[in-house]
């Protein structure tokens, strides 16, 4: 029976196939509210150089896996496992991607290296997506041999910006005051290193007595508070050239001043006729304004980065907590309404958070709320932590942690990111505390 | 009435493009995921300062490293479609060797770093484009037309690798239309499979933990998968919240790299006999339980 060929029936198909075409893109709705924080597994393979420059190739590879690392967000795969080389892959060629899935590798970092007829490094490195097929990024990097340290401190920026979407904070310093000698007699010096405890150098002698360094947002340029005649003198350093000048001498200050978010102004407390207020200078005209005046005790003031605003912590309410105000004074606020004392607070460069130390029942805490005050979270604890200071970024803290030993203590910089899981130590040769974050390199 | 051969075939191939027309979008737009630029930055570093204690004289201002602005790459020429005309790549778990991947086209070095003309290289030198391999040709019409009958074919439960003929049997369309024409699946059978979904995918999303406003970010994305359960299409189709280009950037790729696993590792047991309700899905990535806001 043919009866199939009937027009009525081929009509009667043609309908039904059209039903089934309005049908067809039926779609199964999945809604995905889970997900995991686990670091993104990533390949960075030996920079690929050839003579004596191989092992440059290998160090730099290295400080990449070990930046990414450090963040927390990253698992650098141990490089026993990959299949394909460097050389393999070429400056110019696209990697087997089978190979690096096959390891479990999500990116992969693969880099060249070679020499200018100058002799200066040419470095170039590719930013891969093992599963997508791509190339990511891809950038050349030019200078001098002594500085293949930054060079790959930019790289790891550059592949924690293409994934993470924020900048990068590897390409960064940090001063500490470096601690050493018997409580009695603590010698205080003033040190700089990479963000990674590298190119360690110290500032200052250890004559004077230095405290609380402070980065200014904008350069490489910092306060810091020495002794002098037993009266505290706050000094403006610049770390590029070297030069030091005196902003004055400030009978009964705690706290180096902090820059404003343009570097022009400093934001301080002073001890004037017995009480304790926020302050504000001009640096280019060297002019103080007062910023409190109330019968409180207010201190550590911080601005936020759009400048309109500055936190600072006061006892005004009966307890040491943390308050916000308009950056000319007016509409004091307080914010910190947990258990326990506040202080220190610091603005985040992404202006969104306020970190902050604590103290309840016997032990300190580092931690961040809102800028008004909501979503406390405490980040790290301890017998004595203290001192925060925001990574560029604003994803990551660094502190003071100190803990008691048998005979006495050990002073030490730890960090800790935003999540709190990604605790690490710093390395310092000597003590050390209060840190201060630099912006990124220019 | 006139019984002709001839018109019977017209009629179901008539049918046929209709159905390619309409039932399946993914095949017919042949839309290409959106490939980011790549860009090549040239940059003189400054070199080192350094200061010697305790920081006596001033040292030489650091030689500025300028940072060109990227340009973006000329927008690759797509690779879905060719995904989709291939046989999807064994999977990986296995210790099967790689899939043989495609060798870089002689004619087309791929993201090549140019060399940088030495008057500029003293200077912020300004990126330049890079080429990108691997140009797979446009599908020509005759090929998605045969996609589509494949895919047709592939309607019917447990038929994995059907070939594409060019011509379909009426007993092929019959038996397509009797896929189509199983019972709707029930609500209790969507949220079944959506949950089994679900789970796989959170297991290979990484949530932007720390990120500013990532909590707020939802992506939606549209995916096809082959009866195997493997993704040959995944898509953005929204993403809803304020967040920098970076951030979206960031948190739409996080997605798709969870997703972009799938193409070679597959969702597991799917059931194969309801490839019709699992073969579209529109996935929401939604952090903000997750991330809290």
């Amino acid at each position: 029976m043919r009866s199939f060929r009937s027009l009525p029936r081929l009509v009667a198909i043609a309908a039904v196939l059209l039903f089934a075409a309005q049908r067809a893109p039926a779609q199964l709705h999945v809604d995905v509210v889970e997900g995991h924080g686990k670091p993104m597994p990533v390949a960075v393979v030996d920079f690929f150089a050839t003579g004596s420059d191989a092992e440059i190739g290998a160090a730099i590879a290295g400080v990449v896996a070990a930046d990414l690392e450090r963040s927390g967000l990253f698992a650098p795969i141990d490089p026993a496992a990959f299949i394909q080389s460097a050389a393999d892959i070429g400056e110019d060629g696209r990697p087997r991607f089978g190979d690096w899935r096959t390891i479990d590798a999500l990116a992969l970092v693969s880099g060249w290296l070679s020499r200018e007829s100058d002799g200066r490094l040419k470095v170039s490195f590719r930013l891969w997506d093992t599963f997508g097929e791509e190339q990511l990024d891809g950038y050349v990097y030019r200078g001098n041999e002594g500085i293949w340290r930054r060079i790959a401190h930019k790289i790891a920026d550059a592949v924690y910006e293409r994934i993470t979407g924020e900048s990068g904070y590897f390409d960064t310093r940090v001063v500490y005051v470096a601690e050493s000698g018997p409580a009695t007699d603590r010698s205080k010096r003033l040190a700089i290193m990479d963000q990674d405890g590298a190119n360690h150098r110290y500032l200052t002698g250890g004559d004077t007595l230095v405290l609380t360094p402070r980065f200014s947002p904008t350069s490489q340029e910092i306060t810091f508070m020495a002794y002098f005649n037993r009266t505290p003198r706050v000094y403006l350093f610049d770390i590029d050239t070297g030069q030091r000048e005196v902003l004055g001498d400030f009978p009964g200050m705690t706290f180096a001043p902090r820059f404003s978010p343009d570097g022009r102004k400093v934001v301080m407390s002073l001890a004037i006729g017995g009480n304790t207020d926020i302050y504000v200078m001009d640096l280019p005209t060297r002019w103080i304004g007062h910023l409190t005046d109330d019968p409180g005790i207010d201190t550590s003031p911080s601005f936020s980065p759009d400048g309109n605003f500055i936190a600072f912590t006061s006892d005004r309410g009966g307890s040491t907590q943390v308050y916000v105000m308009r950056a000319d004074g007016s509409d004091v606020r307080r914010i910190s309404f947990g258990e326990g004392l506040y202080t220190t607070p610091v603005w985040s460069p992404r202006g969104d958070l306020i970190a902050f130390t604590k103290q309840h029942r016997g032990s300190f805490s580092i931690g961040v709320m809102k800028t008004d005050g909501a979503g406390e979270r405490l980040l790290a604890e301890g017998f004595l932590v203290e001192g925060p200071t925001w990574s560029p970024n604003g994803r990551v803290l660094m502190f003071t942690r100190e803990t008691p030993t048998g005979e006495g203590k050990l002073v030490q910089l730890f960090s800790v990111d935003l999540t709190g899981y990604n605790e690490r130590r710093v390395p310092t040769p000597l003590d050390g505390s209060d840190p201060a974050w630099s912006p990124l390199i220019p | 009435m006139t019984r002709k051969p001839w018109l019977a075939s017209t009629v179901m191939h008539a049918g046929l493009v209709v159905l390619a027309a309409i039932g399946l979008p993914e095949l017919w737009q042949a839309t290409p995921e959106k490939l980011p630029a790549v860009t090549v930055e040239l940059v003189t570093l400054a070199d080192e300062v350094a200061l010697s204690e305790p920081v006596p004289e001033p040292e030489p201002e650091p030689e500025p490293e300028p940072k060109s602005i990227p340009e973006p790459e000329p927008e690759p020429v797509p690779e879905e479609p060719a995904r989709a005309v291939e046989p999807p790549p064994p999977p990986e778990e296995m210790a099967a060797p790689p899939p043989p991947q495609p060798a870089p086209q002689p004619e087309a070095k791929p993201e090549s770093v140019p060399e940088a003309p030495e008057a500029v290289e003293a200077v912020a030198a300004p990126p330049l484009p890079t080429a990108r391999p691997e140009a797979p040709p446009e599908p020509q019409p005759e090929a998605q037309f045969t996609e589509v009958v494949e895919s047709l074919l592939l309607d019917r439960a447990g038929e994995e690798t059907a070939p594409a003929p060019p011509q379909a049997s009426f007993a092929d369309v019959e038996a397509a239309l009797a896929s189509d024409a199983r019972a709707a699946p029930s609500g209790e059978e969507t949220a079944t499979l959506a949950a089994l979904v679900g789970r796989q995918v959170a297991e290979r999303w990484r949530v932007p933990a720390g990120a500013a406003g990532a909590e707020q970010l939802i992506v939606t994305i549209e995916v096809a998968l082959t009866p195997d359960g493997r993704v040959v299409k995944a898509e953005v189709k929204k993403v809803a919240g304020a967040a920098s280009g970076e951030l979206e950037q960031a948190v739409r790729e996080a997605v798709l790299r969870a997703m972009n696993q799938f193409r070679y590792r597959p969702f597991r047991n799917l059931p194969p006999d309801r490839y019709d309700v699992w073969r579209h899905m529109i996935v929401r990535f939604d952090p903000s339980r997750i991330l809290g806001t």
